[in-house]
């Protein structure tokens, strides 16, 4: 593979990667500078113990003055969703919106084939997801110390690798579902959709008996459903999901490959 | 091998045919004007043969090779202008040149900036602050600073002022003379008339005429002028002459075939001027695509 078609794409994300690596940030310095007062409070606590279990397991609400408790529910929902987001958004705007923009044109001209491109493209977004996954346990565990909030980071480490490798399965779902058809809100939506269902699945649908068999097929579920932040995750956790987004690469590089390229 | 061998071309989009089984040839070092009015199916045929879309039916060779299997072989000897260029919005044209050049790797660094000094582009403002003029000299750049063997273009002077369209035509010549093939979709026919050796005409996406410019020319109708002392004498029945409009002295009609009878018709009259202008490939154009002359070609 040529090296500019991964130096390209790189180059155009590079903005993105930026402004979600603040968004991030912001989220988990203000969500880790309350860690102090809830520490040595136990108000909510004794809230929850009024509550059914399932909602207090469902709203991590169980264990909040312990650091694995309290950063529960900002890693069992808001940054593997919003890490899901910008995965399925970066993935579609390298294909879907690209494409869509006739930026393909002049590309797929030049002495390269579409697999070649596409390939690069999943690997751009992949480096990405690393990328904004790396910012995410610098920051955390830098805010841990400021905040004295006491973690293992052998547990924080393989929580933020789970979380990127379950936003890298919706990307890719982006990526196949822009393979198949030039629509970036299609696109967008495969993404984000598969992680906001996965979740459901995983989180919600346990909550009552006969739904719970459901979590299984959940990607969500393969990758954090095992509590990553109090043990040590399963090898499958990490290789299941990432099974998964190697068949939905190679579904997306081989009907891309058979259909027309949309006209500007 | 020939730059370009279509064969049987046909391309259907659902129930709309955009290409009806064309035959397709460019020589080596030739220039071969690709005519037709928007929706004619030229820029269906071009995609098809860069491989950005797929045929229904036939064969597409470049230079020997499969379009589709030996595509990517094949487009190292091809340049392309598309008819619109789309850049991301926060690159340059320096950028995209660049990864073009890249993407390639026969590119010549100084012939580049020859081009882009001849053609007056700024390559470093962002694609977003640039006119349709300024886009289409990047792809122009693009296409010409490599060292491919054929040229194919999308309505190259689309946007461009004279000065450049001039150019362009002086860039098309430099290629010719270096023995890159050229194939020149348009529907300026004066373009094509100044710059192509052969032109080939689509309706429909069906070819209604090809042959040299001159051949073309050759075949349509000439515009001719009289005017008279007195009353006109009645032309309609002279072998040859068409769309015949009398405005008082002044004659208007169109000739096809020999000029001798009608010049026999005018001796005999008391005509003070006469203008028989030579047809040129917009006379030709228009023949053909005028429906009541179709079931002649």
């Amino acid at each position: 593979m040529k090296a500019i078609l991964l130096a390209g794409p790189a180059r155009r994300v590079t903005r993105p990667l930026a402004a979600w690596s603040a968004a991030l940030t912001a989220l988990l310095v203000l969500n880790t500078a309350f860690w102090p007062a809830f520490r040595d409070n136990d108000g909510m606590t004794a809230l929850a113990e009024g509550m059914p279990a399932p909602l207090v397991e469902a709203l991590g609400l169980g264990d909040l003055g312990s650091p694995a408790g309290y950063l529960w529910r900002l890693y069992t929902l808001m940054v593997p969703l919003l890490m899901a987001i910008a995965g399925a958004s970066v993935a579609t705007a390298l294909t879907a919106r690209d494409e869509d923009g006739g930026r393909y044109e002049l590309l797929l001209a030049q002495p390269v084939g579409r697999t070649g491109v596409l390939a690069g493209r999943l690997l751009v977004t992949a480096a990405w997801l690393t990328a904004l996954g790396t910012v995410v346990l610098a920051v955390q565990l830098a805010s841990n110390a400021a905040f004295d909030l006491d973690m293992p980071t052998g547990h924080l480490a393989a929580t933020v690798a789970l979380c990127t490798v379950n936003a890298l399965v919706c990307a890719t779902a982006s990526v196949c579902t822009a393979a198949f058809v030039c629509h970036p809100a299609a696109a967008v939506g495969t993404g984000v959709g598969l992680g906001v269902a996965g979740y459901v699945a995983s989180v919600l649908f346990p909550m009552r008996e006969s739904w719970r068999s459901v979590q299984y097929l959940s990607p969500w579920d393969w990758a954090l459903g095992g509590g990553p932040l109090t043990s040590a995750p399963e090898w499958w956790r990490y290789t299941g999901p990432l099974g998964l987004a190697a068949v939905l690469a190679a579904v997306a590089i081989a009907a891309f490959d058979r259909r027309d390229v949309h006209a500007p | 091998m020939n730059p370009v061998e279509v064969r049987g071309l046909a391309k259907s989009f659902g129930e709309v045919r955009a290409v009806c089984g064309i035959d397709l040839d460019v020589l080596p070092g030739e220039i071969v004007g690709f005519l037709g009015p928007n929706g004619a199916g030229k820029t269906t045929a071009i995609r098809c043969l860069l491989d950005l879309i797929r045929p229904t039916a036939g064969t597409l060779r470049l230079f020997g090779e499969d379009a589709r299997r030996g595509g990517v072989r094949a487009r190292r000897r091809v340049a392309y202008v598309p008819g619109e260029l789309r850049l991301p919005p926060r690159a340059t044209a320096h950028e995209l040149l660049h990864e073009v050049a890249r993407l390639r790797g026969d590119c010549d660094p100084v012939r580049r900036a020859e081009l882009v000094g001849r053609l007056g582009l700024d390559p470093h403002r962002p694609a977003k602050t640039l006119s349709t003029g300024n886009r289409r000299k990047v792809a122009l750049i693009a296409a010409f600073m490599t060292r491919a063997d054929l040229l194919i273009l999308d309505e190259p002077t689309s946007g461009l002022d004279p000065l450049l369209q001039q150019t362009f035509r002086e860039l098309v010549r430099e290629a010719k003379g270096r023995g890159t093939a050229v194939l020149l979709s348009s529907h300026v026919l004066a373009e094509v008339q100044r710059t192509a050796d052969r032109a080939v005409i689509l309706r429909q996406g069906r070819i209604i005429a090809e042959g040299t410019v001159a051949d073309l020319r050759g075949r349509a109708a000439q515009r001719v002028e009289a005017v008279f002392a007195g009353p006109p004498p009645d032309l309609a029945a002279v072998p040859g002459v068409t769309d015949l409009a009398v405005d008082g002295q002044h004659v208007r009609a169109r000739l096809s075939g020999p000029p001798g009878p009608l010049l026999a018709a005018l001796a005999r009259a008391d005509v003070t001027a006469v203008d028989i202008a030579e047809p040129d490939l917009d006379d030709a154009f228009r023949g053909l695509y005028d429906d009541r002359k179709e079931a002649t070609l």
